[in-house]
């Protein structure tokens, strides 16, 4: 029987061959976690008074909640087993002999980009993982939002929170899942993520990922996605928040006429250090992917976005497509950004792009023109340049807040 | 129209400006009184463009000599947008496209920013909306074109209705129109025509930058300017339009000589 102590035991057992990561290898160049990680952390997080919830305001309110405080799962479930064979909630420390919690359990850490150090780190720390389960041609129409929400103590150690979410949704399947990670500002935070997908033949998901972490946390999070036939994932990402954040997302084709579509907005202030990296995987006939890539960087932000596309042998007749667009508003802001493509079959449609651009002189005067100051221009081009990925967003009160934010912020930077 | 004691608006002397360290003009003089409409004519390359660019303050533009009073003030003491709120427009002749930002949020914004220059109210999305409907007919555009992103996919008759239809909505007291006449079919140089006609009024001017005598038939100019070489080289009424229709811009050059 599989239990959570007998997953944590398989992370701390993986745990013990891997080191993290020095800057040696090709995909942490930018970063050097092995000097960078936190020597001392902890795992008690600021209390909260009574009715304390400063999430409320990310709460999407035509979505089911799912809730993360300081690393721990604290919602009872929304949705129970009883409503025809949906799940959303949590596998927990009192293990079940059910078929379908086995069967769920034994998904965890499966997906390949989660068996490295961070998925491993996650894995021996593992208490409950939430799940979202939807049975075969079942389509929820209401959003779930699954939220983090962390507080260190002023002046205490680094708190370290590492949710792990399950989303499985079987054949014929359609649900749309909002995550959504936040922490407060002033003390250090380490967020370490994993979020496991698998779609099975014809699923459906829609997925909009929000970042927007507190100016002292390292956020870490990887999105690990396993999809069958002519099943289809539309992601939506935007990383916003953080002091130090990078994101993984590995996508796996798993079968024939599989859609991958990716869009997200980096955008970076401050001495932020934003990182992306992707992998799709397209290993079957028919595979299809996009992937729309914004990054608007500011004062000392420093961008990385490295897109690996992969078509193997057998991947006849796919088409991938990849751009990215950067924007850097300031001259000490900078981008790393590479499409990287390995192309094994030979019958298959594969364009990528790469533009890295500064505020457009004339787009500029233009505003100038009509008696709109310097600032309010600048944060009018910033806002139209994101919003071709923001307005892409399927739900209404997650865009109309992002455009908000935007509006909000890109105001400085310059 | 040429009104008697009327205020000068714009007053421009000896005005020298260079691109990139290539002097463009070389001495402009031209003043222009509430209530009318002057014109520039001339070849491609004489300058008219610079003109234009130089008095709204684009930075690619440096001003080398002379001055320029707008009602009475140096204009070059103010900032581009502030010029814009002070009054002074330009149609560009080559509209600029905003990828993302919607034409009805960029016309609320650029009004608002006049409005509150001038100590009026702003408007909300609603009472904006109100103004819009009452503009629009001005040039007779399709409400559509409001909510896509400003000038982007625009044809070139429709960029140039969306430049007269902020002129409308800005109500500048001193209009440069900079070739707002070229690529234009007769449809819509009517239509853009009819708009400048009925927003000229006693008390704000038009400059109108062209290079045919077209566009004089249907805005009738009090004064027409000949631009060659950085220089006004010539004035007159509205019949000197014809003469230059008639005989090409080669013909100044035979009477410089
Ligand atoms: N931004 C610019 N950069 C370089 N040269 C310019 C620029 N704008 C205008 N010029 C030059 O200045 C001269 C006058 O151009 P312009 O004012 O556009 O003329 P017109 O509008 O009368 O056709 C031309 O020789 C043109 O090449
Ligand atoms: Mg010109």
């Amino acid at each position: 029987m599989i239990t959570m102590a007998s997953l944590q035991q398989r992370g701390r057992e993986q745990l013990a061959h891997l080191q993290p990561p020095t800057g040696q290898e090709e995909e942490w160049q930018y970063l050097r976690p092995a000097q960078m990680l936190p020597s001392v952390t902890t795992t008690e997080g600021q209390p909260l008074a009574p009715h304390d919830a400063p999430w409320q305001p990310h709460l999407i309110p035509e979505a089911h909640h799912g809730l993360w405080v300081n690393g721990r799962w604290c919602c009872p479930s929304a949705l129970g087993l009883e409503q025809s064979g949906l799940w959303f909630g949590t596998l927990g420390p009192h293990p079940s002999e059910d078929p379908l919690w086995q069967r769920l359990a034994g998904m965890i850490s499966q997906h390949p980009a989660t068996q490295d150090y961070f998925g491993y780190c996650n894995l021996a720390a593992l208490g409950e993982v939430a799940v979202l389960y939807v049975p075969k041609n079942r389509a929820i129409a209401q959003p779930i939002q699954i939220l983090s929400y962390a507080a260190a103590k002023p002046q205490g150690d680094c708190l370290w929170v590492q949710p792990r979410c399950l989303v499985v949704l079987e054949a014929g399947s359609r649900a749309t899942l909002v995550e959504t990670w936040l922490s407060e500002d002033g003390a250090p935070l380490w967020h370490n993520g994993v979020t496991e997908i698998y779609l099975d033949d014809g699923a459906h998901l829609d997925h909009v990922m929000v970042q927007q972490e507190g100016s002292h946390t390292l956020h870490f999070q990887t999105t690990a996605l396993s999809q069958a036939s002519h099943s289809a994932y539309r992601g939506y990402g935007m990383a916003l928040g953080g002091h130090i954040a990078r994101q993984t997302i590995q996508v796996q084709q798993g079968g024939p006429a599989t859609d991958t579509a990716l869009s997200g907005l980096i955008y970076g202030a401050a001495d932020q250090h934003q990182e992306l990296y992707t992998t799709i995987d397209l290993g079957h006939p028919h595979g299809t992917s996009r992937h729309l890539q914004k990054v608007i960087l500011g004062d000392r932000a420093h961008g990385v976005f490295r897109g690996k596309i992969q078509v193997g042998q057998r991947a006849q007749e796919t088409n991938a497509a990849q751009l990215s667009r950067t924007l850097l508003r300031s001259p000490k802001s900078r981008i790393d950004t590479q499409p990287q493509l390995e192309i094994l079959a030979d019958n298959v449609k594969c364009s990528h792009g790469v533009t890295v651009s500064q505020l457009d002189a004339d787009e500029l005067f233009y505003l100038l023109s009509r008696g709109i100051d310097p600032p309010a221009a600048a944060r009018l081009l910033s806002y139209g340049f994101a919003a071709e990925v923001v307005t892409q967003i399927p739900i209404p009160s997650v865009r109309s807040a992002l455009e908000a934010w935007l509006m909000q912020h890109t105001a400085s930077g310059l | 129209m040429i009104v008697a004691d009327s205020p000068e608006v714009l007053v421009i002397s000896d005005l020298t400006a260079s691109v990139e360290g290539v002097p463009i003009l070389k001495g402009v003089n031209l003043s222009i009184k509430a209530g009318e409409i002057h014109a520039i004519m001339g070849p491609n390359g004489s300058g008219k463009s610079t003109l234009s660019k130089v008095l709204t303050g684009h930075p690619d533009y440096e001003v080398t000599g002379g001055a320029v009073h707008y009602l009475g003030a140096d204009l070059f003491a103010l900032e581009p947008a502030e010029r814009a709120r002070a009054g002074v427009f330009l149609a560009f002749q080559y509209p600029i496209e905003i990828p993302g930002v919607s034409n009805s949020d960029f016309l609320r914004l650029s009004y608002n920013a006049r409005q509150k220059h001038r100590g009026l109210p702003e408007l909300d999305l609603l009472d904006f909306g109100d103004l819009l409907q009452e503009k629009l007919p001005i040039v007779e555009m399709n409400p559509a074109f409001l909510s896509r992103s400003v000038n982007e996919g625009f044809s070139g008759g429709e960029k140039k209705r969306n430049e007269i239809l902020q002129m409308a909505i800005l109500e500048p007291t001193l209009a440069i129109l900079d070739e707002t006449d070229s690529g234009l079919d007769i449809d819509a140089l009517r239509i853009v025509s009819q708009g400048v006609n009925q927003l000229t009024t006693p008390e704000n001017c038009c400059l109108l930058i062209t290079h045919y005598q077209r566009l004089l038939q249907y805005i009738i100019p009090d004064y027409i300017h000949v631009m060659a070489e950085g220089k006004i080289t010539l004035t007159g009424d509205r019949t000197l339009a014809e003469d230059l229709e008639a005989r090409g811009y080669d013909w100044l050059r035979e009477t410089d000589a």
